[in-house]
């Protein structure tokens, strides 16, 4: 197995009195997509916005690429594509106006990749992103996330929210542009669906930790049936966490 | 385009909206100010500085709070690689540029509006009509620093300005406070620019502190606060320490500092302690006039030790009442009686009574009217005691010889020199004929002319004995020096101590009616080419004995000489920061202070 490219160990973080990562421990490998399962609030995006360097921990320790971003975020950002769970860019800026900014931040910058992708992706580059769909929005920033070619991409909650055909419609235009050799992807989702989809490996969080970790086909073969299915994956996960933060 | 570029540039469309605004905005604020107040006393001149003045206020007041609230939060801006300085001095740039920027174009529209609009339809702000100052611009347009610094520990944008000014207002107490008391600031400009310096820098420093550092991790509202008040308070310790010192050194200054000089000082009866004032003669107040407030110290000139009198701080005019707390007042005034009487006693004025020893004490010399006061009358070169009351006009001077009070009687072209025995010695200007010498005899109303004066003579001063001093020149050339017996016409020359009957450039008594040595001899300036020299004038030798052991040019004012501890010593202060004793008769010089 190669070097990890995000490698979490014992990561704590605590807000206020609420322990929202309680020793967090998870490697991301390059070539892999990884999706990290959970149910609302079990510190899924706190854990991506600590890699990111926006969150600092209270334990433990977090490298990317031997990087720790809560000391050097400037390097550590440069390696990470980050899409957020809703379009967070100003109302007038423009896919233009993204990728104009992220080419002078990002040394790795790809402006054929960036013009690519805005056309399989049918981003409108001249309007500003606030006022398009919520699915082109979360399609101008992966685009501009991955015009980056990170060798890690953070992706929270990207389709949370989207109504189903819009879901459809991202999933399909990104789907193919995950998957690279050397780029890794850390996926957050609540969405079976979708991690069933675009998984290598699946990491279940529970109780502030990661409660299962491993390729797709090892979580759900620890499943008490033997489908290999989306309904296998349900059934781990409903059994790696607590029934009822599932059903909250 | 690089990184700065960038910066700029979304700063530039996070606000252009705004700053759109705001060009529409300040045109139409200056619109209603031209219609709106009333025009009571008004210039024209000043109407577009004041203008520029409110675009920068608008401009503070719209831009500021919101620059660095909204990057603050989740953000693209924040999770860019590199920290927050790129972003934070794009958003100082930009208020540095467009607060300028707004000062012109709000004078612009100001003088275009006054250009378009006939002038009779408008009418100019009352503010208008004072000179702007240029502080005031140079604060708004500071306040924006602090008010962007302010915003970025809160996440309500409204409250930003007031907190700003809220802050402001505490931080700059003590500095209010140093002003307040110590107002020779504006004076000193190492002080200004320190202070300057501090109101500019502080909140730069601070507020990209608190949102480069402060705000490098998501964390509550007061993260980046937390980071920049402890630096704010760091920074700020110097400038209350500045003040505290300031203040103490002002009411407490130390008389052997070169800085400080010494107004206004007393010899105390026991001959070696002293009493003055200390002032700093660089201070100025706001309005350039040199404050009145200095501190009584008393000095000890046997040991050199001194300290405050009467709480320090105080009034310079109210010394003798400082040492009246001390000593018995009255005893203060009669030690330093200005006026001897035809028998040799003492004459002063005290609580508003003319009075003298008696066998058993002081006495009035003059009953007391309760609707009258006693002042000292001088006008030409005499100085008489005089009554007043009854009409701000009428004065009656004390005519020693006679012994009693006199209507004095105004006259504008007529100079009263000296009240003699044989009556009131008078300097007649002559417009159309040549000014002369005239001798008025109160009781009989009869007026001469002295036959025992040339017009040539010029009349310095009246002896206690009743004669005058005089010297033979009258314009302001060398001359010698008589003592005139004004009732048969006897000429004494006046001699000056090893330099016979010399002529000098001038000799003038001291106004102050301290002046005079324990046994009663009065004490006068010579002037001559090299300086002006304190002498003793010794009547009965006809002779003035100089003190040689201090010649100054500028030797003028009564509140150098502090005493004489007997008659052949004075005690002075010289180039007001030393206090010296001299001999009279002799080149002897002794330092007395500082030590």
């Amino acid at each position: 197995m190669s070097e990890a490219i995000l490698r979490c160990e014992n990561v704590v973080k605590r807000f206020r009195r609420q322990t929202v990562l309680d020793g967090t421990d998870l490697d991301v490998q390059p070539g892999e997509v990884t999706v990290l399962l959970g149910p609302n609030g079990v510190g899924k995006s706190t854990l991506l916005r600590c890699a990111m360097g926006l969150v600092r921990p209270d334990g433990g320790s977090i490298r990317i690429a031997g990087i720790d971003p809560a000391r050097n975020p400037g390097h550590a950002r440069e390696k990470i594509g980050y899409v957020p769970d809703v379009p967070d860019v100003s109302a007038w800026m423009t896919l233009r106006d993204v990728y104009r900014i992220c080419a002078a931040w990002y040394p790795s910058w790809d402006a054929a990749e960036a013009s690519r992708l805005a056309d399989v992706l049918a981003i409108p580059d001249r309007t500003p992103i606030a006022t398009q769909s919520r699915g082109q929005g979360m399609k101008a920033m992966l685009a501009a996330a991955l015009a980056i070619r990170p060798p890690l991409l953070l992706l929270d909650e990207p389709f949370a929210g989207l109504d189903p055909i819009a879901r459809e419609d991202v999933l399909r235009g990104i789907i193919g542009e995950l998957r690279d050799a050397d780029r890794a992807v850390l996926c957050t989702t609540h969405d079976l669906d979708v991690a069933s989809r675009i998984a290598d490996r699946v990491a279940i969080m529970a109780d502030g930790r990661i409660a299962r970790h491993g390729t797709f086909e090892d979580v759900i073969e620890r499943a008490p049936e033997s489908a290999r299915d989306v309904s296998r994956l349900r059934d781990a996960y409903v059994d790696a966490v607590d029934p009822q933060e599932v059903l909250s | 385009m690089n990184r700065v570029g960038i910066n700029l540039w979304r700063e530039w469309r996070e606000n252009r909206r705004l700053l759109v605004t705001l060009l529409v905005l300040i045109p139409l604020v200056g619109l209603g100010a031209m219609f709106y107040f009333p025009a009571k006393h008004v210039g024209k001149s000043g109407f577009a500085p004041w203008m520029g003045l409110v675009a920068i206020a608008i401009t503070v007041m719209t831009t500021t709070p919101a620059l660095t609230s909204r990057d603050l939060g989740r953000s693209f801006a924040r999770r860019l690689p590199g920290t927050l300085a790129g972003p934070w001095f794009a958003k100082l740039l930009l208020v540095t540029i467009v607060t300028p920027l707004a000062f012109l174009y709000g004078a612009a529209c100001a003088e275009g509006l006054r250009l378009c609009i006939p002038e009779k339809a408008w009418r100019p702000t009352t503010l208008a009509s004072y000179e702007l100052p240029l502080w005031l611009s140079l604060a708004v347009f500071v306040g924006g620093f602090w008010v962007q610094c302010v915003s970025t520990w809160l996440r309500a944008q409204l409250i930003a300005i007031p907190a700003a000014a809220a802050l402001l207002a505490l931080l700059a107490l003590p500095v209010w406070w140093a002003v307040e008391i110590t107002p020779d600031l504006a004076y000193h400009l190492v002080d200004l620019v320190a202070v300057g310096a501090y109101l500019v820098l502080a909140p730069l420093l601070v507020g990209a502190w608190s949102f480069i550092r402060g705000g490098r991790f998501e964390g509550r509202a007061w993260t980046p606060a937390l980071a920049g008040v402890p630096l704010l308070i760091l920074l700020s310790l110097p400038v209350w320490g500045w003040s505290t010192h300031r203040v103490l050194a002002w009411r407490h200054p130390d008389p052997r500092d070169p800085g400080i000089r010494m107004v206004a000082g007393y010899l105390d009866a026991d001959g070696e302690t002293v009493w003055v004032h200390l002032l700093n003669p660089q201070t100025r107040d706001l309005m350039g006039r040199q404050p009145k407030q200095a501190i009584p110290i008393r000095i000890n000139l046997t040991t050199g030790a001194y300290e405050e009198v009467d709480g320090g701080y105080g009034s310079r005019l109210s010394l003798p009442k400082t040492i009246g707390t001390s000593t018995d007042t009255e005893l203060f005034t009669r030690q330093f009686a200005p006026w001897r009487l035809p028998d040799g006693r003492r004459a002063w004025i005290w609580n508003d009574a003319l009075r003298t020893d008696g066998p058993e004490g002081p006495v009035d010399l003059v009953a007391q009217d309760p609707e009258c006061m006693w002042t000292v009358h001088f006008r030409g070169l005499t100085r008489v005691p005089a009554r007043v009351g009854r009409g701000i006009e009428h004065y009656e001077l004390y005519d020693r010889y006679r012994d009693r009070l006199i209507p004095y009687r105004y006259e504008r072209d007529s100079l009263l020199m000296a009240i003699l025995p044989t009556g009131w010695l008078h300097w007649q200007l002559g417009f159309w004929a040549p000014s002369r010498w005239t001798l008025w005899d109160p009781l009989t109303d009869t007026t001469v002319t002295p036959p025992w004066l040339t017009d040539a003579d010029r009349v310095l001063f009246a002896t206690d004995d009743g004669r005058v001093v005089v010297r033979d020149s009258i314009q302001e050339t060398l001359g010698r020096l008589w003592i005139v017996d004004a009732t048969d016409g006897t000429r004494t020359p006046l001699g000056i101590t090893n330099r016979g009957h010399a002529p000098v450039r001038g000799l003038s008594p001291w106004s102050s009616p301290r002046l005079r040595t324990p046994s009663g001899h009065l004490a006068v300036r010579i002037h001559d080419e090299g300086g002006t020299t304190l002498a003793r004038l010794d009547l009965e030798r006809a002779l003035l004995v100089p003190a040689n052991g201090h010649t100054e040019p500028n030797l003028g004012f009564d509140p150098e000489v502090l005493g004489f501890p007997d008659d052949d010593h004075v005690i002075m202060v010289t180039n007001q920061r030393s206090i010296v004793r001299l001999r009279f008769g002799s080149s002897e010089a002794t330092h007395l202070f500082p030590r």
